[in-house]
C-alpha cells in the first residue's frame, strides 16, 4: 500500500474512532434534565443532620419507597425554609398544589428483575454506598442520560462506553450484582431475581 | 489533490476496521435487542400506585381470607389476613396464587361449543342464545322419565339455592352434589340421628382425633383453622391418630399411624366398636340411647380384635389401644375420609365410622361433633344421591363451575345420561376438569373476576358467611350462572317474568343474615367483631360483606335427637362391605388414586403453580405412579420406568417413582394435575386413572385389583 493509501486507511480510522467514542456517545443518549435541583448534602449534610433512612424507607411490608412522597418532603417545607430558587419551586409549584414531583428515577431495572431493597438492607450488611456512591452527599442532580434506543438510563449500563469496569462498580446490570453475591457468598437461583 | 475511488474505498475500510474498535456496532446491537422488548405489543406489567384490597378466595370450601397486592389497581400478589378468626392468616399455595387464574391457558371468554361428534368434534364459537335455544329444546323435549340436572360441587351458595328452585319448577329436576365431600361423616351421623341440621366439628376442644384418611394437615376445611388447632397441640394435649394406607403428610405429622390394608377400614371401625363395648368404655346413656344398642352389640361382636387385625394387618394390640386411647383420651372426633382422588370409603365403612362419634359420645359435646345453626335464609340442600340416579335418565346436564377440589370419575355421570342426544352444559369459566365433558360451554367469570358468596367449611364448628370481592376487572362475555339460569326458564316457559340477578341473590342472604340478628362480623385487616344487632340497616351489612368482611354466627349448639341408631345402613353390612375378608385380597396389586385438595377437581391450576409440580416433584402430575421399592423390587420396575397399569376397566400408563411410604402392595396414581395445569387439549376430558378405576356397587373407585409392566 501506498503511503497515501495508508494514510486514508488510517484516516478513515481516525474518523470512526471519533465518531464512535465521542460523537456516538453523544447521540446516543438524551439528556433530561430533573424538574426541580435537591441537594442531597444540604439533607444529609451537618445543617439537616438526616440519614438515606429518614427519607428513603423500608415500609412494614417490606416495600421499599425509593422515591419520598410529597408528605415526606412537606413535614419540613410546608413553607420556604431558605432563600434557594429550587425549594421557592418546590413549595410553590408542588407542595402546595399538592401536585407530586415528576423525579427521573436513574437505576430503574427492567420489569423482569425483581429487586428488594428490604432485603438487602435487613441485616446492616450493605449500605447505601455500596450501591449508590456518594450520591447522597451530592450538591445537585445531575441530568439523567436515556438511551434513545433502549430506554434505559446510562448509569444502569455504566457511564464508560466500553462497559468495561474495571472496579467492578460501574453501572447496575446483572453482572454486577452477580459479582456481590458471589463475593458475599449468597449464591441464588435465576428464580430469586427473575420471578 | 484529487480523491479517487480508491482512496474512498481505503477510507471506507479503515472507518470499517476503526468502528469495530469502539462501541458503536456492539452497543447498537445490545440496544436494539432491549428496543425490541419494550415494543407497545411485549405485555407490561403496569406501573402506578399501589394498594391492598381484601377479598376471599373460592377455589375450594375452605372460605380463607386474602389480601392482595395491587398495582394500578391490578392484583399482583396475594397472602392471607392475619388474625382473620376463619382462616387464621394462612392462605393455600393455590389460593396464593390464585389471581393468575384469569389468565389460565384454557379459560374461556365466550360460549363455545363442539361440532362434529365423539373425539373428532372441534370446538367453535357460538351465541349465547343459540345454546340457551338447544338448552331449551332439550329440556322441552325430554320424555315423561327423562330429566335434567345441575351438578353443584359448591352446595349452600345462593346460586345453590336458586339452582334448586328452578329445578322444583322443572318436572323431573335433579339436584345433584359430587360423591366425594368432606362431609360424608357429618351425613351418615346424620342418617344416623334421624336429622337435617348440618354438624360441625369442634376440633378447637377436642383431645383425640381419629382420621380414616382424612387429610386433615394436607388441605382439609379450612387449612389455617387446621394448623392452628393442630400446632398448639403441645399445650392442649390432642392428638392425632391417622389411619391410612399411605404414611401421608398428614400420617408423618400424627401421634400414631396405623397403616391399614386398604378397604378395611370398616372392619376397623367395628374392631374398635367392639372393644369399647366389651369393655364398657362407652358413657352408660349410650346404651339407653342407641335404639338399635342390642342389635349393634351383637354385630360387632364378630369384630374381636385378634380376627380384625388378621384383617386389617394392624396388631390387636393397636386397636385395643386405638378404641381405648378414643374414649380416655377424649373428647374425641372420628371422621371418614375422603382422599381427593380415590374418592368416600362407602356408605357403609362411612356408617361404622360415624358410628364410633355417637359410642364415644362426642355427639354435642365440646371437643366433638356439634349441632350447628343453619346459615339464615338458606334453604336444607335436597340432593340427590348420583349413585341413586336411574342410568340413562339425563337429558340435560348442567355443570356448575365451582371448585370443590375432589374428583371422580366421570364414568359415574356418564351412564346416567341419556344414550340419544343427551346435553351437557358447562358453567364452568375453564375448560378443563369435568368441564372438559361437556357439549357445550357458557363460561361464568372467572376466579376474584366477579362477586360470589363462600360459606363456611363443612367442619366448621359455626356458620360463617363472606363475599369475595372481584379483584379482575370484568370480562366482557362471561356471564353469571344466575343470568343462565333465569334466560334458560324464561326461554322455556318456566318462569315468566324472573329478572333476579346473582348480586340479587347475594343480597338476598345478606338481608336474611341481618334480619336473623344473629352473629358478629369481622373486617378486615384487623377487626374488632362488631354484632350484626349493631349495623343500621342490611345495605350497611352488605358494604361491609363486600369489603370482604367475613360473619360468624353465634357459638350457639343446637338440640341434638335424644335417641339414635348405631346400625343403620349396617344392617346390610353382611352383604356389602364389612366383612371380614381384606378386599382384593387375591389381587397382584391395588391401584388407588390419589390427589391433594383443589388440585383436582376443576384441575384449574394457577399457571405459576408449576414450582410445586414441575420443577419440584414435591407433588406428582397426572401421569405419575408411586410404589414402595420392594413392590418395584418384585415387579422389575425401577424408579424413573415408564410402566402400563392394567384394571378390569383399562389401561392406563405412568412413570413409577418408588416410594417407601406406600404400601407394599399398592400402585397409588396421581389423579392429577396435569403438566402446566392443563388438561386434555382436544378438550375432550381425559380422565387419566380415574377413567381405570373400577367403580363400584357403592358407587365407590378408590381400589382397583391391578397389574403393573414396564414398557
Amino acid at each position: 500500500m501506498t503511503r497515501r493509501g495508508f494514510g486514508f486507511c488510517a484516516g478513515g480510522f481516525g474518523l470512526a474512532l471519533a465518531i464512535g467514542w465521542l460523537l456516538f456517545p453523544a447521540l446516543l443518549y438524551k439528556r433530561e434534565a430533573q424538574p426541580l435541583q435537591f441537594s442531597h448534602l444540604v439533607h444529609t449534610g451537618d445543617k439537616a443532620g438526616m440519614s438515606c433512612g429518614d427519607c428513603h424507607t423500608v415500609g412494614e411490608d417490606g416495600r421499599f419507597e425509593g422515591i419520598p412522597s410529597m408528605d415526606k418532603c412537606g413535614t419540613c417545607h410546608s413553607s420556604q425554609l431558605g432563600e434557594s430558587e429550587a425549594e421557592k419551586v418546590l413549595v410553590d409549584d408542588y407542595i402546595g398544589p399538592g401536585k407530586p414531583i415528576p423525579w427521573l428515577v436513574y437505576l430503574r431495572q427492567p420489569d423482569n428483575a425483581y429487586f428488594p431493597h428490604g432485603i438487602h438492607m435487613s441485616d446492616g450488611t450493605l449500605k447505601c454506598e455500596q450501591c449508590h456512591g456518594q450520591h447522597g452527599k451530592s450538591e445537585s442532580l445531575r441530568a439523567r442520560e436515556v438511551n434513545r434506543i433502549s430506554g434505559y438510563s446510562r448509569d444502569v449500563w455504566g457511564r464508560n462506553m466500553s462497559g468495561i469496569s474495571l472496579d467492578g462498580e460501574q453501572g447496575m446490570k446483572m453482572d454486577r450484582c452477580i459479582r456481590c453475591h458471589a463475593r458475599l457468598e449468597k449464591r441464588e437461583g435465576c428464580i430469586a431475581c427473575h420471578k | 489533490m484529487k480523491v479517487t475511488r480508491r482512496d474512498m474505498l481505503k477510507l471506507a475500510c479503515g472507518s470499517a476496521v476503526g468502528l469495530l474498535c469502539t462501541p458503536v456496532p456492539w452497543k447498537l446491537l445490545d440496544d436494539s435487542a432491549i428496543w425490541t422488548q419494550n415494543w407497545p405489543l411485549v405485555p407490561r406489567l403496569p406501573r402506578g400506585p399501589i394498594t391492598f384490597r381484601f377479598s376471599t378466595c373460592t377455589l375450594c370450601p375452605g372460605g380463607c381470607a386474602l389480601k392482595a397486592r395491587c398495582v394500578s389497581g391490578m392484583p399482583v400478589s396475594l397472602t392471607g389476613v392475619a388474625g382473620h378468626p376463619v382462616s387464621h392468616g394462612v392462605l393455600c399455595p393455590i389460593g396464593l396464587t390464585g389471581h393468575h387464574l384469569a389468565y389460565h391457558p384454557l379459560r374461556l371468554r365466550r360460549p363455545m361449543q363442539f361440532v362434529g361428534s365423539g373425539d373428532d368434534g372441534v370446538l367453535a364459537p357460538v351465541s349465547y342464545e343459540d345454546v340457551l335455544a338447544r338448552m331449551a329444546a332439550a329440556l322441552g323435549s325430554r320424555s315423561e322419565t327423562e330429566t335434567v340436572a345441575v351438578l353443584d360441587q359448591r352446595p349452600g351458595r345462593a346460586i345453590s339455592d336458586y339452582y334448586q328452585e328452578f329445578l322444583e319448577a322443572v318436572p323431573n329436576g335433579l339436584y345433584l352434589n359430587p360423591p366425594s365431600r368432606e362431609c360424608s361423616t357429618a351425613a351418615r351421623l346424620q342418617e344416623l340421628l334421624g336429622m337435617e341440621a348440618p354438624l360441625g366439628m369442634d376440633f378447637e376442644n377436642a383431645r383425640c382425633v381419629l382420621s380414616f384418611g382424612a387429610p386433615l394437615l394436607d388441605g382439609w376445611g379450612t387449612p389455617g383453622r387446621m394448623f392452628h388447632v393442630f400446632n398448639r397441640r403441645q399445650e392442649t394435649g390432642l392428638k392425632l391418630i391417622q389411619v391410612e394406607s399411605v404414611q401421608s403428610r398428614t400420617a408423618l405429622q400424627a401421634d400414631r399411624w396405623l397403616p391399614i390394608r386398604p378397604g378395611t377400614e370398616g372392619v376397623l371401625a367395628m374392631g374398635i366398636a367392639n372393644v369399647i363395648i366389651s369393655e364398657k368404655l362407652h358413657p352408660a346413656e349410650i346404651a339407653k340411647n342407641a335404639v338399635d344398642f342390642a342389635e349393634y352389640r351383637e354385630v360387632v361382636s364378630a369384630f374381636p380384635p385378634e380376627v380384625v387385625a388378621g384383617v386389617t394387618g394392624l396388631s390387636a394390640a393397636d386397636i385395643v389401644a386405638t378404641a381405648r386411647q378414643l374414649v380416655e383420651n377424649g373428647p374425641a372426633i372420628v371422621i371418614a375420609g375422603c382422599d381427593p382422588g380415590a374418592g368416600p370409603l362407602g356408605p357403609i365403612p362411612e356408617t361404622a365410622i360415624a358410628g364410633l362419634n355417637l359410642l364415644a359420645g362426642s355427639l354435642n359435646h365440646p371437643g366433638g361433633f356439634i349441632v350447628r345453626r343453619t346459615l339464615p335464609g338458606s334453604r336444607a340442600a335436597a340432593a340427590h344421591v348420583l349413585a341413586d340416579v336411574p342410568d340413562h335418565s339425563i337429558r340435560l346436564l348442567l355443570l356448575d363451575g365451582a371448585e370443590c377440589g375432589y374428583t371422580f370419575p366421570w364414568s359415574l355421570v356418564q351412564r346416567k345420561l341419556v344414550r340419544e342426544a343427551p346435553l351437557v352444559v358447562s358453567l364452568s369459566p375453564y375448560m378443563t376438569g369435568f368441564a372438559a365433558h361437556a357439549d357445550c360451554f357458557l363460561p361464568s367469570p372467572a376466579h376474584l373476576e366477579s362477586l360470589q358468596d363462600t360459606l363456611n367449611a363443612t367442619d366448621a364448628r359455626t356458620s360463617s358467611y363472606s363475599l369475595a370481592s372481584p379483584l379482575h376487572d370484568p370480562v366482557d362475555g362471561p356471564r353469571e350462572p344466575a343470568e343462565c339460569i333465569t334466560q334458560l326458564a324464561l326461554a322455556a316457559g318456566i318462569w315468566k317474568d324472573r329478572k333476579e340477578s346473582a348480586a340479587d341473590l347475594l343480597r338476598r342472604r345478606v338481608q336474611a343474615i341481618y334480619d336473623s340478628k344473629r352473629g358478629s362480623v369481622f373486617c378486615p385487616p384487623e377487626g374488632p367483631l362488631k354484632a350484626v344487632s349493631d349495623f343500621a340497616d342490611a345495605d350497611e351489612l352488605w358494604k361491609a360483606l363486600g369489603d370482604a368482611a367475613v360473619w360468624i354466627d353465634d357459638d350457639v349448639v343446637q338440640g341434638a335427637p335424644e335417641r339414635f341408631h348405631l346400625l343403620g345402613r349396617l344392617v346390610d353390612a353382611q352383604k356389602t362391605r364389612i366383612d371380614t375378608t381384606p378386599p382384593h385380597s387375591g389381587a397382584l396389586l391395588v391401584l388407588m388414586p390419589a390427589g391433594w385438595r383443589a388440585a383436582l377437581g376443576n384441575g384449574t391450576l394457577p399457571p405459576l403453580m408449576s414450582k410445586l409440580y414441575q420443577e419440584s416433584g414435591l407433588r406428582s402430575l397426572a401421569g405419575y405412579a408411586s410404589i414402595n421399592p420392594a413392590t418395584g423390587a418384585e415387579q422389575n420396575i425401577n424408579d424413573g420406568d415408564r410402566a402400563t397399569i392394567r384394571t378390569g376397566s383399562g389401561t392406563t400408563e405412568a412413570v413409577i417413582q418408588h416410594d417407601p411410604s406406600v404400601m407394599p402392595g399398592i400402585v397409588l396414581v396421581a389423579a392429577g394435575p396435569r403438566p402446566n395445569g392443563t388438561t386434555h387439549p382436544a378438550g375432550r376430558g381425559d380422565d387419566g386413572v380415574l377413567e381405570v378405576c373400577d367403580v363400584q356397587a357403592d358407587a365407590t373407585w378408590r381400589m382397583s385389583p391391578a397389574s403393573v409392566q414396564r414398557v
